[in-house]
């Protein structure tokens, strides 16, 4: 058997904010494996953005331990810095996420934080402009941008720093399909230059079509983890936690048996294999 | 209002000229406009103006709305200056001061020609200054400034606080004008009584939300690596410099001074 590695670990997480009442993270443990597509499913409020803020070492819990590469994080300044230079984190609110008066500057931001030469950021910040098309709007402040273009430079400040594992809170919210489609090619050519991608979502249907492994969390624990076909098989589980099941799924389950008997076990994960299966 | 200004930064047409330049020949001008007097000042009005509409192609409409802003400022003070009050008795001390007078109950109230001229003045002096200062904010983008800034060595703390309320003032203008219009849809604004308290939600509501983005950007920023000092990088953007508006800058301050001083002189 094959020992996986595993690039972040939770172990028995507890987080509870200052203010609040009931534990945002309730004993939570959880495995990242190395240059892999996971998606975490959950409703709402199930404690997938703390996870996520706490993977990026910006919350301490209060009991359990988080690993990077093995090792348990160290939460002074130091470590917590080298730690991020590995890790990037992409928030929901790309407002939230943009801090530079115009797009480069933007962009640059967490170069100059590593302290490379003015050079370096120069080829790198011209890179990711190249890369996410953003030409146009390079030297435009960032208030003049619509939604689909300040997620693009969210994302190319993020990836600029080349980290090894790449968080994403819901990168899907907010755009429309095109740039939805978008973002998937963005998110592939990212995984295929080597980093691991864990991505925050409630959206079924795109965690069901894009990743390789799927964890459900329900309450801030973990409840559920496997491959995409493994877990949406659970079905009782999915829907005694309200979360439903992929559409695509769902359609191929209600085909009469006959017609899935003939294709075997897998269930097609886009339109384009359920038409060559039909 | 605020939006406007810095569209307009981003699409004039001295847009190529280097920012030091702008901001250097505005700073000069104001200058002149301190020290010099009430004619040359209307010049500079009328100078200046030229130079926003006409060269920089900033749309006439905008400008005038803009002074005009300013000129109610000046429209609430000046009368102050200009209208006095003193009691009856004392009516022989003016010595013909008075432009036009009239007596009400005990008291003698009246234009006074010195008020009148100290109140032309600083209105001179007011428009002055602030055609000026219009030209810097529409010529030069926010951020062009904030190098100017960097490289003339101002500390890094003030172009960093600079920077920030640059990025988030939108943010915050922007939400004040969603939750105008959430107030406006739900029938906020039916009565006076109303409209007050939905103003004092709106105020607190934005108290509260400016507080949870600082949170949130307090995230964002360690997350991004932030080391206390916030830092960014800046392409080196090729400016080109125009003779031609060099010198007419050059020789219209040379102009300015001379004309000022001559009137100087001559009152002497």
């Amino acid at each position: 058997m094959v020992m996986k590695e595993w690039l972040l670990e939770f172990e028995e997480v507890y987080y509870t904010y200052p203010a609040s009442s009931w534990p945002a993270l309730n004993g939570l443990t959880l495995r990242v494996p190395v240059g892999g597509k996971s998606a975490i499913i959950g409703y709402n409020g199930c404690g997938k953005s703390t996870l996520l803020c706490v993977a990026d070492g910006l919350y301490k819990p209060q009991r359990g331990t988080v690993r990077w590469q093995g090792k348990p994080v160290q939460y002074d300044r130091k470590s917590l810095a080298k730690l991020r230079e590995k890790i990037g984190l992409v928030f929901q609110d790309p407002e939230q996420q943009l801090v530079g008066a115009t797009v480069e500057e933007d962009i640059s931001y967490g170069l100059c934080n590593l302290g490379l030469p003015g050079g370096e950021i120069e080829r790198r910040v011209a890179g990711a402009i190249a890369d996410f098309g953003l030409q146009e709007v390079a030297t435009r402040p960032v208030h003049h941008l619509s939604l689909g273009q300040k997620k693009r430079v969210a994302l190319a400040g993020v990836t600029v720093l080349q980290p090894q594992l790449l968080l994403l809170d819901e990168p899907a919210a907010y755009l429309d399909p095109l740039q939805a489609r978008y973002l998937r090619v963005k998110l592939q050519e990212i995984h295929a230059s080597g980093t691991t991608l864990l991505v925050a979502t409630h959206d079924l249907d795109f965690a069901y079509e894009w990743a390789d492994w799927i964890f459900v969390m329900h309450q801030g624990q973990l409840i559920l983890e496997g491959s995409p076909a493994a877990v949406f098989y659970q079905r009782d589980i999915l829907q005694g936690l309200q979360l439903g099941l992929p559409l695509i799924w769902e359609i191929w389950q209600s085909l009469p048996e006959a017609v899935r008997g003939k294709f075997g076990e897998g269930v097609p994960k886009t339109v384009e294999e359920l038409r060559r299966h039909l | 209002m605020h939006i406007y200004i810095e569209a307009l930064a981003h699409t004039n047409r001295l847009r190529d000229l280097p920012p030091a330049h702008k901001l250097g020949f505005a700073i000069a001008v104001l200058f002149i406009a301190f020290i010099s007097h009430a004619p040359v000042q209307l010049a500079i009005i009328f100078w200046m103006a030229v130079w926003t509409v006409g060269y920089a192609g900033i749309p006439a409409g905008i400008y005038l709305k803009m002074i005009a802003g300013a000129g109610v400022f000046l429209l609430v003070s000046l009368p102050a200056l200009a209208v006095n009050i003193i009691s009856g008795s004392q009516m022989h001390l003016l010595q013909g001061d008075e432009w036009v007078g009239a007596v009400l109950g005990g008291w003698y109230f009246y234009i006074s020609r010195t008020g009148t001229h100290t109140a032309l003045g600083i209105a001179a002096r007011s428009l002055a200054s602030i055609s000026c200062l219009f030209f810097a904010l529409l010529t030069v983008p926010f951020s062009e400034i904030l190098q100017v800034l960097r490289q003339m060595g101002c500390p890094a703390l003030l172009t960093e606080l600079l920077l920030l309320m640059y990025r988030f003032i939108f943010v915050l203008l922007r939400t004040a004008a969603e939750l105008w219009v959430a107030r406006e849809s739900r029938n906020g604004n039916r009565s006076w009584r109303i409209a007050w308290g939905s103003l004092g939600l709106l105020i607190s509501q934005l108290f509260i939300t400016t507080f949870e983005r600082y949170r949130q950007v307090s995230l964002t920023l360690a997350s991004r690596g932030f080391t206390g000092e916030f830092r960014v990088w800046h392409r080196r953007r090729h400016y080109r410099l125009s003779r031609r508006y060099a010198l007419e800058a050059f020789l219209g301050c040379l102009v300015l001074l001379s004309w000022e001083f001559l009137t100087v002189y001559n009152l002497k």
